[in-house]
């Protein structure tokens, strides 16, 4: 009995061990391939214009899912032939930093075949002077 | 064998609940954003009347950003109303918004600013990012203690002025009349850069915190608005 005991909570241990912690990777599983792309620019105008371009191409064609966080601005994109893609986002018109997000994959709610490394860019106001007090 | 069983249970066991201890010690910060261009604030939610309207864009042309005063448990709590800090005199104002007028979202990042130690420490999910040294308000102009949110960010044209390369307006202002219409504004405090680095570290500012330039401008590339920000 103390065996089957001690059997038991060992599996729930490891569990506790492999439960991934928020990230939602999933632990002791293939990770998805982590991949580069660029932005540019990464200090805009509320509204300008920033182009994501993947450095390195999703293993073959497919979408690319993007998000700017939980909640905000995103959508997908088609990739070329060869796995390469180009995303045009209209910055957002709240100034501050936001993160870029974008994986590889078939479909919307699939599995990510490939994941981009996280991306910043900051929206800045930059029509008027600070009038703090310095 | 069971030696080892037994091992490997207090090893998992430990891990679970330092997982439960870590996420249980961070709550990150709501913070709310205008959907509306008119967002009335009450200073109950059973009372009749606003006392103030909001607008959104502010006169200064950014989409309006307000703190939520509770945790994530408050706002679930009700989820009609949220209670905010606001961005007005007198410091420390707060009141209740209605929550189909703004869309809420979280914000993992503290600012702490010791007055005393004239230290700014950045942290994200509860560690510590990095710590700096700041610039703080003179005697007569001193920065005032409480809790506040950075609600503008600001590239000055200047990149060499008194601002340096970038500045964060605060929901808080100053309490001092040397300092309540500085440069023809209304008293805001800043976390903003500086052009005398020399300043660092002094009681030297209008009430504002100076940082080094290299750390605003880092600031600049990880920090949302509504990133709160509590002075002692």
């Amino acid at each position: 009995m103390k065996q089957w005991i001690a059997a038991v909570a060992f599996m729930g241990a490891m569990v506790g061990l492999w439960v991934p912690a928020t990230d939602g990777a999933i632990g002791g599983l293939a990770q998805p391939a982590s991949l580069s792309a660029t932005l540019s620019p990464t200090y805009v105008q509320p509204g300008a214009q920033i182009t994501a371009t993947s450095t390195q191409p999703c293993p073959q064609p497919m979408q690319v899912f993007w998000s700017l966080g939980p909640g905000s601005l995103s959508g997908s994109v088609q990739t070329n032939t060869e796995g390469s893609w180009v995303v045009r986002i209209t910055a957002p018109r709240t100034p501050g930093a936001y993160p870029f997000f974008a994986y590889c994959a078939f479909n919307q709610g699939g599995n990510a075949i490939a994941m981009y490394n996280q991306l910043n860019f900051t929206v800045v106001a930059q029509n008027r002077p600070p009038r703090f007090t310095g | 064998m069971r030696v080892l069983l037994l091992l490997a249970c207090v090893v998992g066991a430990a891990a679970l609940i330092a997982r439960h201890n870590s996420s249980e010690a961070f709550t990150p910060a709501w913070v709310a954003t205008a959907a509306v261009a008119d967002v009335a604030v009450y200073p109950t939610p059973a009372a009749p009347e606003p006392t103030m309207h909001l607008t959104s864009p502010t006169a200064d042309g950014d989409p309006l950003v307000l703190l939520v005063a509770g945790t994530a448990k408050d706002v679930e709590k009700d989820d009609a109303w949220l209670p905010v800090h606001l961005p007005v005199r007198p410091n420390g104002s707060q009141g209740w918004v209605r929550a189909a007028d703004v869309t809420v979202s979280t914000n993992d990042y503290r600012i702490l600013i010791d007055l005393d130690d004239r230290k700014l420490t950045l942290t994200h999910e509860g560690e510590v990012v990095f710590k700096t040294a700041i610039g703080v308000g003179k005697d007569n102009t001193p920065t005032p203690g409480g809790i506040y949110y950075i609600d503008e960010l600001i590239q000055p044209t200047e990149a060499n002025g008194l601002y340096g390369p970038f500045a964060y307006g605060l929901s808080g202002f100053s309490d001092s009349p040397a300092a309540a219409n500085f440069r023809g504004g209304d008293g805001a405090l800043g976390i903003h850069g500086t052009n005398d680095p020399d300043s660092i570290g002094k009681q030297t500012s209008h009430g504002c915190i100076r940082v080094p330039n290299d750390v605003i401008s880092h600031m600049a590339t990880i920090l949302p608005l509504g990133t709160p920000v509590e002075i002692v």
